[in-house]
């Protein structure tokens, strides 16, 4: 329960019910029945981290144990944190309100790169030491996962284990080790020495770094028990792999308030700039069966009116139509909406329109990712403008008058006429909403369109390429404004500069630790959030730090040049990877898994097994 | 399809829930427990909800009304019962029943209200300075008000809108039992006279506890 000193601040705090917890299917244990207490951290607010799916599946995966608990913890928002260091307040764990630097095990997960200066923040408000080598105990461990676990090195001396890849066996091993590992008294390098050897743990301070004269890096080193290449590990069977049967019913408002469904995992398409789709392969689905199962018991349990089937390319899953047809049996009957996030434009059918209009309508959106066809060829998106409009010609009749389409400035080759090419389709698709004769009468068209700013990612064909400086993407986001003439198209686009700090931290070594501590320490946090991004500061601390971030965003990387994930092994071979980025500068493109395989390598990580084959 | 109204008490880390947030609790809640809802009709349908009198962020009560529309026989028993099962910590089904009155006419409610101090001395300042100005004719204090559309502060004499009020002090405690203006015409949050009063002694509360006990009519009926 809450203590009497958190009590009395949280009437001075915005939306108190962020910090208050005993939420709707949230778990009570008693701390003395259990061996090993984890504070699962989401480095933002608790309206966005309490969105995040994987936090769900994990939750359940430590509580389904009878020997762990595991708790929710969230950055508190400006007022609170000031409020909690002025009283001397340290972080608290939302289940129990206990503070967390008694805990054993610290989780955060590494959705974006600009949530770094939070889990320093938190890992302050809570008492903990910033570096890894400043914790000589068992307890607590400072673990972190998520997708920027990937390119773990700039966050490599705060942490003491990342996780990568699928988590939910990975955790069900850590809680069992630290378990272990408690119990037999050891210190925390046996712990690490144990961990290290396990395959989807990576113990970054069993790895030596060195660099060249021109701050390339000259060699990895693993040493203690750490294998040459960290694995990552993944769930085999989509079907057997633990998923919660509650969800927590937040209280207050969040993101995304619904039921989620995660159909299938991995992507078939291949898109070159896109880091999730090379991260999560190999393809697995999961059975519409299963699926269903899952969303009609998230349903009852949680009372929600509407369900996300989400994965990478929902409309990619071979499962859709039969699994849409079984649902929409109850789900129109107990006036549920069913949401299809992530669709393409090359394979959205009538039935499927038809089917997203049962309950309530809601909106659509399409990513054609650039505005000419060379462009769309060298990033590999594989969709035509013909697509595009047979796409928005069914939409329209169906009834919609708003679309929404996704664009990236900064691809690499792109020039500006690919820029004034985003207007174009604009302009086309508002051209084809009054040519159609059985268009929603009465009513203007809205497109909506929304550019940001392409940022390399490791594990990418385009890992190697140089980052558009902001001078190129603010010349581009002009160029785009200046290319639209009308009132019904609508652009909206990224300030380059959190871009820029984005491109920075995604391909980042370990000599970013002192820079991010110098920026934390200069006051930011909440770097994702534009009203409080502090560049000014960020910069000041590279300057302090003796780095250049331009080396790290808009330098062309070698073939041959280490990188600073190359120690970390993601499935995909870097000669698959090469093979693509030359594909991409003469604008070729491959097809997508389920055509032919294109030989990424990944299928080794589950056997030789993958969905794109087995399923096409 | 019958109007139902429930009684509950909102206690504990529910007081920290907006009453916008009770509002899509309670919409999730009977989903959840799986009453024979009645749905309004039309683009987005959702099940009829209504709230009688809105309690301020951090206010505890046990007079809460929510009025719902169900189709088919469920008992009242039923409904308590299946609510009470799914309702969150904090949040609990009381009574259900017909609607007897109209939230049009709700005039006042009564509050048990706690003020901490940091010392006796306090507590008794704050103790004498309340009964004095309880018993003139002004205590004036800003709302916030509108004209036409805009938004303004407006001095309001709090007089006017206090029906009663007993005040008790042990220790570093002051016990606050009052009855104030509540509905839509008229509405004194305990915490503006509170801290309207502390203002005239320059004091500052150390912890404020409010319950909400009654909603009155204009009748002086319990509103129910």
């Amino acid at each position: 329960m809450l203590s009497e000193k958190i009590q009395k601040i949280l009437l001075e705090v915005q939306k108190p019910g962020r910090y208050v917890g005993g939420e709707l299917n949230s778990v009570i244990k008693n701390k003395d029945d259990v061996a090993v207490r984890y504070a699962f951290c989401f480095p933002d607010t608790y309206e966005i981290g309490m969105s995040h799916l994987g936090m769900k599946i994990l939750y359940s995966v430590v509580n389904n144990r009878d020997d762990a608990w595991c708790e929710r913890v969230f950055a508190p928002d400006n007022d609170m944190e000031e409020k909690m260091r002025e009283n001397n307040i340290p972080l608290w764990a939302l289940e129990s309100g206990d503070s967390i630097k008694d805990f054993d095990l610290i989780g955060f997960t590494l959705q974006y790169e600009l949530s770094f200066s939070n889990v320093l923040n938190m890992l302050d408000l809570a008492g903990v030491p910033l570096y890894s080598k400043d914790r000589p105990d068992l307890a607590p461990i400072v673990v972190a996962g998520g997708p920027c676990a990937c390119n773990a090195e700039p966050m490599a001396d705060f942490i003491d284990v990342f996780m990568l890849g699928d988590g939910e066996e990975t955790t069900e091993l850590l809680i069992s080790l630290v378990k272990k590992h408690k119990e037999l008294g050891s210190s925390k390098l046996d712990f690490l020495r144990d961990v290290a050897t396990r395959k989807g743990f990576y113990v970054p301070a069993f790895y030596d770094v060195e660099y060249n004269e021109d701050g390339t890096i000259s060699s990895v080193t693993a040493k203690e028990t750490a294998p040459e290449k960290a694995e990552k590990a993944i769930v085999s069977d989509m079907d057997k792999a633990v998923y919660p049967e509650k969800f927590i019913v937040p209280s207050i408002e969040v993101v995304h308030d619904r039921v989620t469904a995660e159909i299938f995992r991995g992507c078939i398409r291949g898109c070159r700039f896109c880091q999730a789709g090379f991260l999560y392969r190999p393809i697995r689905e999961k059975s519409p069966e299963v699926v269903e199962e899952q969303c009609k018991k998230l349903c009852e349990t949680s009372g929600y009116d509407e369900i996300s089937l989400c994965s990478l390319s929902t409309s990619d899953y071979t499962g859709l139509q039969p699994l849409l047809n079984s649902m929409l049996d109850w789900t129109t009957k107990e006036k549920i909406n069913i949401a299809l996030p992530s669709l393409r434009v090359d394979n959205f059918s009538d039935e499927l329109m038809e089917k997203l209009a049962v309950v309530r309508r809601s909106s659509l959106t399409f990513a054609p990712e650039a505005g000419t066809q060379r462009l769309r060829d060298a990033i590999n998106k594989n969709v035509t403008e013909a697509d595009v409009m047979s796409t928005v010609d069914k939409a329209f009749a169906g009834g919609w008058t708003a679309v929404k389409l996704y664009f990236m400035i900064g691809l690499p080759t792109e020039t500006l006429d690919d820029v004034a090419g985003i207007a174009q389709l604009g302009q086309k698709v508002v051209d084809e909403f009054y040519r159609l004769p059985d268009r929603p009468k009465g009513k203007g068209v809205q497109v909506s369109i929304s550019a940001s700013s392409f940022v390399p990612k490791p594990f990418t064909p385009f890992q190697w390429e140089p980052q558009d400086t902001q001078e190129m993407l603010a010349e581009k986001q002009e160029h785009l404004m200046a290319s639209v003439t009308t009132k019904k198209i609508k652009i909206s686009t990224h300030t380059t500069q959190t871009s820029f700090m984005e491109g920075v931290l995604a391909r980042g070594d370990r000599r970013l630790a002192k820079v991010i501590e110098l920026a934390w320490k200069k006051g930011c946090k909440f770097d994702s959030w534009d009203d409080q991004f502090r560049y000014d500061k960020w910069m000041e601390a590279f300057e302090e730090a003796g780095l250049d971030p331009k080396f790290y965003a808009n330098r062309r990387r070698d073939f041959d040049e280490i990188l600073p994930w190359d120690h970390l092994d993601y499935g995909i071979s870097k000669k698959f990877l090469i093979n693509e980025n030359k594909k991409a500068h003469e604008s070729i493109t491959t097809p997508h898994c389920r055509i032919q395989c294109a030989g990424c390598g990944s299928n080794k990580l589950n056997g030789g097994k993958c969905d794109a084959l087995s399923k096409a | 399809m019958r109007s139902v109204r429930l009684n509950f008490s909102k206690t504990g880390r529910a007081i920290y829930i907006s009453h916008l947030d009770v509002n899509r609790m309670m919409t999730r809640a009977v989903r959840r427990a799986q009453l024979p809802m009645w749905y309004t009709e039309g683009f987005n349908p959702h099940p009829y909800i209504a709230f009688a009198l809105p309690l301020s962020l951090g206010q505890s009560s046990d007079c809460e009304y929510m009025d719902i529309r169900i189709e088919g026989d469920m008992t009242n028993e039923e409904i308590m019962q299946r609510l009470n099962e799914t309702l969150p910590e904090g949040l609990k089904i009381l009574s259900v029943g017909a609607p007897v009155h109209d939230a049009k006419n709700i005039e006042k409610a009564q509050y048990f209200v706690k003020i901490v101090f940091a010392n006796p001395e306090e507590a008794s300042l704050f103790r004498d300075k309340a009964e004095e100005l309880l018993q003139g004719e002004e205590l004036m204090a800003e709302k916030p008000g509108k004209k036409g559309h805009r938004k303004i502060m407006k001095q309001v004499n709090l007089i006017d809108m206090i029906f009663d009020a007993k005040i008790t002090c042990t220790d570093s405690f002051v016990n606050l039992q009052c009855v104030l203006a509540a509905g839509n015409t008229h509405n004194l949050n305990p915490t503006l006279l509170v801290e309207t009063i502390e203002n005239c002694v320059s004091l500052k509360h150390s912890q404020l506890h409010i319950v909400r006990k009654k909603i009155i009519t204009k009748n002086n009926e319990n509103f129910c």
